[in-house]
């Protein structure tokens, strides 16, 4: 039978977020049918870009000098890649080379800065070995895109987990770099015997 | 008496972080294992409120720790001016959250802060708000009324392309008011009024923030640094 008229409490339809930060408390109506007056906080979309690392830490050079010296050592060294890709693209496979070795240049500064996080150091690592062992031979276009790649993550993202670093660092496969030392070989060889 | 004011006359009452996230479904498997770490983490956590969608637990009666589906916080009831076991106790809780709910993406992250001082009356907390020069307040018979500010306050968001700060600054009575019934022995009632003056500032993200950007403690350090070092711009006008 059809009910002439519901009686609607609105206290259902009304949340009160607890706000822990975020100012005075707002009534935001979450059920469907209802449309706010109130303001309800923008939720990000997937598409929206991430906060520039320099303005979540703008006071890296004074509190966390590790991080300052990386994003400054991986804007350098993302500058020489794009230098090599470029030169590569135009042919000119000595000054590629050339840019991509003051790139290899930074590497164990680096290095240095492996205390921002097991991921850092290990994407770093990854890519020193992998620039040696190319043994003096040009990286490929290919092999230049994934280290871009790599390199623009860790400058956004400095403070990646180690299990995110091995899932970029096994792109390395995928253009025949080898991102262990060398070394692990024989490591390895007398692990078997 | 000097009515001016400064952030180190200002006792910090309470410390928040509080990471807002898209919804995370996965809480209604996962909340179990969260507290059971938690528990491992500090014995003496107690359960303050559970339900589907949000829980709380609250150690040494000084940490409230808050987990819900769309956001999470901390809270320091009694932070110290170091903010050290506030940074420590942060950074385990919301590392936990975020690998417990496997959130890659936070859509805001806030730091608030409140500080705290006390007043003999009413007056004088009033004064020392208006003395900041950082409001206008009129002279003379207003509606008739030949009277002064007793309860001021301040407040505005100064926001950036990335980040943003609400500030606010109010003076406030407070009563504590405990009615022991009679026949109650060696208990006493307590009724007590305090005036006090607030400077509660909310430091927070606009922009989403990967998980591989955000570092708990560093954060926090640097939000408190920023806090602390720009404060005299909203308290002290006239020198600032």
């Amino acid at each position: 039978m059809l009910k002439l008229a519901d009686v609607l409490d609105i206290n259902d339809y009304i949340s009160y977020p607890t706000d822990s930060t975020g100012g005075d408390v707002l009534k935001e109506i979450e059920k469907s049918g209802f449309r706010s007056t109130t303001p309800i906080m923008a939720s990000s979309s997937a598409d929206e870009p991430s906060i520039p690392i320099r303005e979540l830490y703008p006071l890296a050079s004074e509190i966390k000098p590790e991080l300052s010296t990386a994003l400054h050592l991986l804007e350098e060294g993302i500058e020489d890649i794009n230098i090599s890709i470029k030169m590569l693209m135009e042919n000119d496979l000595i000054s590629s080379d050339d840019a991509i070795q003051r790139f290899q240049a930074l590497l164990p500064e680096l290095f240095c800065c492996r205390n921002l996080g097991d991921g850092f150091g290990a994407i770093v690592n990854a890519i020193f070995h992998s620039l040696k062992n190319l043994n003096g031979i040009p990286a490929s276009l290919e092999q230049l895109k994934v280290i871009q790649k790599i390199t623009n993550r860790i400058l956004t993202e400095p403070f990646i987990s180690f299990e995110e670093a091995v899932d970029e660092i096994i792109l390395f496969d995928t253009v025949e770099l080898i991102s262990e030392s060398d070394h692990f070989k024989y490591v390895a060889d007398l692990l078997i015997e | 008496m000097s009515t001016s004011l400064d952030i180190a006359q200002l006792k910090l009452t309470s410390a928040t972080v509080e990471l807002r996230y898209d919804k995370a479904y996965i809480i209604w498997d996962r909340a179990g294992f969260f507290w059971s770490e938690i528990s491992l983490n500090w014995p003496d956590s107690k359960i303050n409120q559970v339900e589907p969608n949000i829980s709380r637990f609250i150690i040494n009666d000084r940490f409230d720790l808050m987990l819900s589906l769309d956001r999470s916080h901390i809270i320091d009831l009694k932070p110290t001016s170091s903010l050290k076991e506030f940074t420590e106790y942060a950074s385990i809780f919301l590392n936990l959250v975020m690998e417990s709910l496997n959130i890659s993406k936070l859509t805001r992250i806030g730091f608030r802060l409140v500080y705290n001082k006390y007043f003999p009356d009413k007056n004088r907390a009033a004064d020392t708000l208006v003395s900041t020069k950082m409001m206008v307040v009129p002279q003379g018979k207003i509606f008739n009324i030949q009277g002064k500010v007793v309860q001021p306050k301040y407040s505005l968001t100064w926001e950036g392309e990335s980040t943003a700060a609400k500030v606010t600054l109010f003076t406030r009575e407070k009563k504590i008011e405990i009615t022991v019934p009679p026949g109650v022995e060696d208990v006493h009632s307590i009724n007590i009024t305090k005036y006090e003056l607030i400077y509660d500032i909310d430091y927070y993200t606009i922009s989403p923030v990967s998980r591989g950007q955000f570092n708990v403690k560093d954060w926090i350090e640097q939000a408190y640094q920023l806090i602390k070092r720009d404060s005299k711009f909203f308290m002290d006008l006239g020198n600032a």
